[in-house]
């Protein structure tokens, strides 16, 4: 018992002294009260139906046929103080200096799965399972047109959003290859990818190359407003794959792969375009091309919307990863793990919208070639991240039949480790600390659990380079960003 | 009990955790006080001083000198009655070809309402005088005919026309001016030629100094270009033709007809002066002719015997003017410069010269009439050189990116001047100002983001009143 208590203590001292981070990117933090509790040290351990995400060899250690479910409540609380100035002193209509909080919004991530044990080849667990691998979802609401730009023009309030899900139908097998010893796994996955994308962009007024005077394009005409809204899904495949050595009755150890293959987004999109309101400019303008209705020049200043419709493309790059991970029973009540897993995130280099079949221009946004080009051009939100690597450290104390507590932390790196691109659609401020606590009852066949997590990042402050405002700025936003995650996971698993 | 206890504990924490975790911090969008400010519409016809300013009252009408005003809420008589609030006045003038909405255009009304909202400024009047339309105007200077009398109009009878006519004004609160361009240059000449009306002037990149820094540049340098913009330079480049002409004819014995006496004929083409082009849309051009017009006008074709008949817009009413008192005429008997082929409008007509002759050199006579409109003759002229702005403030917007007609220069010359000139150093201040990569600060594209430190500027200077 005193060995016990004094792992116990270990643990909960490394957790909390660690400086670092969980989930990286957009990557899920986990599924399963028992795995979450554990901080995701789960990749030895894992004998539930969890284990279609943490390891597949470990369903070949499940005693019981099991159905099992989880909800995670995600929470993000970020917070952004804009710097968002061209050249860091020409106001845009973001909202500069106040703190910005992103759109309160608890999302909720379902996920289910059951395990049998049939008798083929030999004795294979088999289970199949729903979760999602990949997942991210914030909204802000930064931006409102500067006064003197258009004073009446309404910008939709999910004016950022990135609500990106992958959700993994996984069919597992595994089963022991030496009895008691080692087991492999290995889990086929149909991957359904979902993707909401919304972003305001600031595009070069397209009345610089069509006309020399500068009062038509000059501040804060200078810059044409684009809301792009882009909803698609997409299918795919992917596999996974472990394998769990049980080196002697305290110690295993475990090594996992998991491979999804890119998925083709597509589906429709929405581009408004809210123009420059100056009546006056073009009503009193000396040149005719400026001056007349159904003109580039009077469109550019009418205060108009012009929406276009189109279907588009793009290729989502999901990261592989590898991972490893060894646990150790110090007591029968008392279970120490550690896992260590390896994330390509450079393999996503983010998104590249290809638009085809336009439909929704007329007047001159349809016949003049030049404004034509301008609002059907394709659009890239370029990503450079670099690969990155986690630590997962977690306890399991069972400290009755009925109870048992979980706690864990985990450091996790920044695959965003240059602010040079760095965007409120994916706040990832820096290495990442988890802290996760929890606990589960077991009732019969049931077992129940709660487990909450608090994901620290650190703050981050991203600077304006000098060249800020050119059109391709567009992928980065300064600001001085905080950010906080939250999560509640609840789950049942109902042995048979 | 003790292990109870740990456990309830234990799950008060994650029930904290989770409260903590999911309340909702509410929106940062905040709703925007709705402005009642306006737009004040302004028309005068300021007839004593523009009657006969090239292309107004074309046709015999009489046209207004339109003007538009921001008037901040407080200037609007309440709709339950009673009188406006008192306001003071600030009086913007705008660039070359920049017409009484220019301002506005670059966002006044927008910016005006949102700093009267924060508080950064107190309500004020604001009204935006245009520019002439013609040849983009004329300096707001001179006591000419073609010109127009701005000279007695911008300091003078327009604020006394605005506080007799509208009540919020009154000359018991501070008026200031500012501009942009050539509207810059107005300014200081208003507050020059007007000793104590203004309290405070702003001006951005403008014909600040005519010959410079260094008495040889300013606008000097760019007496060629003017002429490059039109291929004047070095005079007529083309060379003449020459043709042999035959005087005498004989039939040889072989019955050919020859000649036996010839003359040779060279046809000169016309020369740089009646080349020169009023109509075009070169801007350094009609820069250069809206000053001539206003600095060296020559107007020996107007019919001084004749009458005009003026009709009042909008009624049948019409008037018999004189047109212009030989007191008040420019006649130079110097042709070197002279330009003849202006845009000849009805009866009208003004030649004017230029300051430079056909290489680009300037032509002192006339050039030196330009230089005694310079800000810095005009300041040093005055018996105590500085005393005409003696307790003025003054706001400087400049940026090195400035191309246009070495504003720059200019304005970093005439601040120099002023630095030098016996002034509180305290009453000047200058804001350098850079555009972004991709859209420089070339001309007024900023406007926009230094009206704001204008507006603060005057602000601040009506309340030190």
């Amino acid at each position: 018992m005193g060995f016990a208590r004094f792992s116990a203590i270990l643990v909960a001292a490394v957790t909390m002294l660690s400086s670092g981070v969980s989930a990286s990117g957009f990557e899920n933090s986990g599924i399963g009260t028992r795995a979450r509790g554990m901080a995701g040290a789960f990749r030895a351990t894992a004998s539930d139906w969890t284990a279609a995400y943490y390891n597949p060899a470990g369903y070949a250690y499940a005693d019981d046929n099991q159905l099992g479910g989880n909800m995670a409540l995600v929470h993000l609380r970020h917070e952004l103080i804009p710097n968002y100035r061209w050249g860091g002193q020409f106001e845009t209509g973001v909202f500069n200096g106040r703190t910005d909080y992103n759109t309160h919004d608890i999302v909720s991530l379902p996920s289910a799965g059951f395990i049998v044990r049939l008798p083929v080849w030999g004795e294979t667990v088999f289970g199949l399972s729903a979760y999602q691998p990949f997942d991210y979802n914030i909204t802000w609401q930064l931006y409102k047109p500067l006064k003197a730009y258009n004073e009446g023009a309404t910008v939709p309030v999910n004016q950022y959003q990135n609500n990106l899900d992958v959700v993994a139908f996984q069919l597992t097998a595994a089963r022991e290859f030496v009895e008691g010893q080692l087991s492999l796994g290995v889990g086929l996955q149909v991957l359904r990818g979902d993707l909401v994308f919304n972003n305001i962009l600031f595009r070069d007024n397209p009345l610089k190359d069509e006309s020399t005077d500068p009062a038509i394009w000059s501040r804060p005409l200078d810059k044409i407003t684009e809301f792009n809204h882009n909803d698609g899904d997409g299918w795919g495949f992917g596999l996974t794959a472990g394998t769990l050595w049980k080196v002697n009755e305290k110690l295993n150890l475990a090594a996992t792969l998991r491979i999804p293959f890119d998925l083709t987004i597509s589906g429709s999109s929405t581009s408004k375009f809210y123009m420059p309101n100056d009546s006056t400019l073009w009503y009193n303008h000396d040149s005719a091309a400026v001056r007349n209705e159904g003109t580039i020049g009077q469109l550019f200043l009418s205060g108009n919307t012009v929406t276009d419709h189109a279907d588009f493309e793009t290729v989502l790059k999901v990261p592989p990863s590898i991972g490893v991970g060894l646990s150790f029973a110090a007591n029968e009540k008392l279970t120490i793990a550690l896992d260590a897993e390896y994330t390509f995130w450079s393999h996503f280099d983010g998104f590249d919208f290809t638009y085809t079949n336009h439909y929704g221009l007329s007047g001159s946004a349809d016949t003049s070639v030049s404004a034509r080009s301008f609002f059907t051009a394709d659009l890239s939100y370029p990503v450079d991240w670099e690969n990155a690597g986690k630590v997962m450290l977690g306890v399991s104390y069972d400290c009755s039949d009925f109870l048992t507590l979980l706690a864990g932390g985990s450091l996790d790196q920044s695959p965003a480790r240059e602010a040079k691109q760095f965007t409120p659609m994916f706040v990832d401020t820096g290495d990442k600390l988890g802290l996760n606590t929890g606990f589960m009852v077991h009732i019969q066949r049931w077992d129940l659990g709660i487990v909450t997590s608090y994901l620290h990042q650190p703050d981050l402050s991203v600077e304006a380079p000098n060249t800020f405002g050119q059109e391709e700025d567009f992928v980065l936003f300064p600001g001085d960003y905080k950010a906080a995650t939250y999560e509640t996971i609840l789950s049942f698993n109902y042995r048979f | 009990m003790l292990r109870y206890m740990n456990c309830l504990l234990f799950i008060l924490a994650l029930t904290l955790g989770l409260v903590v975790g999911c309340t909702d911090r509410g929106t940062n969008v905040t709703d925007e006080p709705v402005s009642n400010a306006g737009i004040l519409t302004i028309g005068h016809d300021f007839y004593d001083e523009l009657k006969l300013q090239i292309g107004r009252n074309v046709g015999g009408q009489r046209v207004l000198f339109q003007m538009r005003g921001y008037s901040p809420e407080e200037a609007i008589p309440p709709i339950q009655g009673g009188q406006p609030k008192l306001v003071p006045l600030l009086i913007l003038l705008a660039p070359q070809d920049g017409d009484e909405w220019y301002f506005f255009n670059h966002g006044l009304k927008q910016l005006a309402d949102e700093l009267v909202t924060e508080g950064s400024i107190q309500p004020m009047e604001i009204l935006c005088i245009p520019n002439d339309r013609v040849f983009g105007g004329y300096f707001y200077a001179g006591h000419s005919a073609p010109a127009g009398y701005y000279d007695y109009f911008i300091g003078g009878s327009l604020i006394d026309y605005l506080h007799d006519t509208y009540p919020f004004l009154t000359d018991s609160l501070p008026v200031g001016i500012g501009g942009a361009g050539m509207g810059s240059y107005g300014a200081f000449r208003a507050a020059l030629m007007h000793k104590g009306v203004f309290t405070s002037i702003s001006a951005t990149d403008g014909p600040l100094d005519f010959d410079g820094p260094d008495g040889n540049s300013g606008l000097m340098e760019l007496f060629d270009d003017a002429l490059i913009e039109q291929g004047l330079l070095g005079g007529t480049t083309d060379p003449p033709d020459s043709t042999w002409q035959c005087d005498s004819l004989e039939v040889d014995p072989l019955e050919d007809t020859i000649c036996v006496e010839s003359t040779l004929v060279i046809n000169y083409p016309p020369s740089w002066t009646e080349n020169f082009d009023s109509a075009g849309v070169w801007h350094l051009s009609r820069l250069f002719i809206g000053g001539a017009l206003a600095f060296s006008p020559h107007d020996t074709l107007v019919d001084t015997t004749g009458v005009i008949r003026i009709k009042f817009q909008g009624t049948d009413h019409e008037e018999l003017q004189v047109v212009i008192p030989d007191s008040q005429r420019f006649v130079l008997s110097d042709s070197t410069t002279l330009i003849t082929n202006i845009i000849k409008l009805n009866q009208f007509n003004f030649d004017f010269h230029l300051p430079f002759d056909s290489t680009g050199n300037p032509y002192w006579p006339i050039w030196s009439m330009w230089l005694n409109n310079n800000l810095e003759k005009m300041i040093l002229n005055d018996p105590s050189p500085g005393s005409q702005l003696r307790g003025v403030k003054m706001w400087f917007g400049t940026s090195p990116e400035f191309e246009f007609a070495n504003y720059r220069q200019q304005t970093l010359s005439w601040i120099d001047c002023l630095r030098h000139s016996a002034l509180d150093q305290s009453q000047i201040q200058v804001k350098e100002y850079t555009g972004y990569p991709g859209n420089p600060a070339t001309n007024n594209q900023y406007l926009y983001d230094i009206m704001r430190d204008m507006l603060i500027f005057h602000s601040k200077c009506f309340e030190q009143q």
